[in-house]
């Protein structure tokens, strides 16, 4: 039972709860991390799921945003993957509104989101390559051609 | 002038005129605006119709929801990838004579967006553009401004030299589509992200729209705004390697070494 991530993530102090961000789950885990935040602290609703591209670690952060519609102090918790491979298991079977989002982050950093009911692109169009946000997109047009960091 | 038998003509009621002239008052004392907005520029625009400032002095009040309706295209906002097909054909859509006013920054040379990798850099480079009115965004009067500004260059036109009342057909403007790096034409990149716009801009509609057939980028070093004629002058000097401040002096001085 103790081995359960859910029930070392309940076991976790409340300075821990407000510093939330620090939250974070292994990616296998990431569906019980999330049906535990869910079903026993309450957190109904997932208002914002962000990424991060952390080129120095060569991995992307995911940020799940959530909150209680009860009230209370929201909370967040992260999940990393390789950015070479970048694959997290969805979450749009906890939370619906992951769907759009999840989607979001899939177009801009390219994590594929491993159950997802529609991964598809949502911001640009369906033949585009690349994925923008990634910090190693090119850096692109005149402004920079006169000599990058000059200034 | 004749002014003495004109005068005599007009306590008459007969007044003298030509008809090119009464033909231009009236085409730009009626310019309807195209009514929809892309982005923060709509909101000034809006403005511009309303009450403070009021188009309608101009007669421009009436902004149609057709473009079958509209001669006036006024772009204002941010002309994303995605959105620029859709301008273009509602420019196709829009019958002669049509005009058109890039309102801000975004819609002139893609704004504070010109880099990124979802902006048109300018829609110059799809559709004929009659006035750029600066701005990020532009106040209300800047518009009304631009308006003023296309009311003369309407009232210059001479109606046996446009093309519009020739026999010269009128021409659709491609309608770029969706690319893999970007806007295409005949599935050719034309905004390559990474690079620079393969367009050149489309220039002196008044007369008769063409491109200006050089490139917006040649291979001298290009800073940020283009639209500013300091940089231009600036850059030649920079590219051989001359400290700004004294290319800054040498421009207060009025020097030109070219």
């Amino acid at each position: 039972m103790s081995d359960q991530p859910g029930e070392r993530l309940i076991a976790a102090s409340p300075a821990a709860w407000r510093d939330a961000t620090r939250l974070e789950a292994h990616g296998d885990h990431l569906p019980a991390v999330a049906r535990v935040v869910r079903d026993q602290l309450g957190y109904d609703m997932l208002t914002n799921l962000t990424a991060v591209d952390d080129l120095a670690r060569g991995e992307i952060e995911v940020i799940y945003h959530v909150v209680s519609l009860a009230g209370g102090a929201p909370l967040a918790f992260r999940a990393r993957t390789p950015r070479d491979a970048a694959r997290l298991p969805s979450l749009v079977a906890c939370w619906p509104g992951a769907e759009l989002q999840e989607r979001e982050a899939y177009d801009l950093f390219g994590v594929v989101f491993d159950g997802h009911p529609d991964l598809r692109r949502i911001y640009l169009w369906d033949d585009f390559i690349g994925h923008p946000m990634r910090r190693d997109f090119p850096r692109q047009g005149d402004k920079y051609i006169a000599g990058a960091g000059e200034e | 002038m004749a002014t003495e038998p004109q005068l005599a003509a007009e306590r008459h009621g007969v007044f003298l005129t030509t008809v090119t002239r009464l033909y231009n008052w009236g085409r730009r004392s009626s310019v309807y605006p195209l009514s929809f907005g892309l982005a923060c520029c709509a909101i000034e625009m809006m403005a511009t119709g309303m009450a403070r400032v009021d188009l309608a002095r101009f007669g421009a009040e009436m902004f149609r929801a057709s473009p079958r309706q509209a001669d006036l295209m006024i772009v204002a906002g941010t002309v994303t990838k995605k959105m620029a097909p859709q301008v273009v054909r509602l420019y196709n859509q829009m019958p002669e004579p049509r005009y058109v006013i890039s309102m801000g920054a975004c819609a002139t040379s893609g704004g504070p967006f010109r880099d990124g990798y979802n902006v048109l850099r300018g829609i110059d480079l799809l559709i004929p553009v009659d006035v750029y009115v600066p701005g990020c965004p532009p106040r209300p009067e800047a518009l009304l401004h631009g308006l003023m500004t296309l009311q003369a260059q309407i009232d210059a036109q001479r109606l046996d030299a446009v093309r519009w009342y020739s026999d010269r057909e009128a021409r659709d403007h491609p309608v770029p589509t969706l690319g893999q790096h970007g806007l295409a034409i005949d599935g050719q990149t034309i905004d390559p992200i990474g690079g620079l716009p393969l367009l050149s801009p489309l220039t002196s509609p008044h007369a008769e729209a063409h491109r200006s057939g050089q490139l917006e980028h040649p291979q001298e070093i290009r800073l940020f705004p283009i639209m500013d004629d300091l940089v231009e002058r600036e850059t030649p000097w920079r590219a051989r390697g001359v400290a700004r401040e004294i290319a800054a002096d040498d421009l207060k001085r009025g020097g030109n070494h070219e």
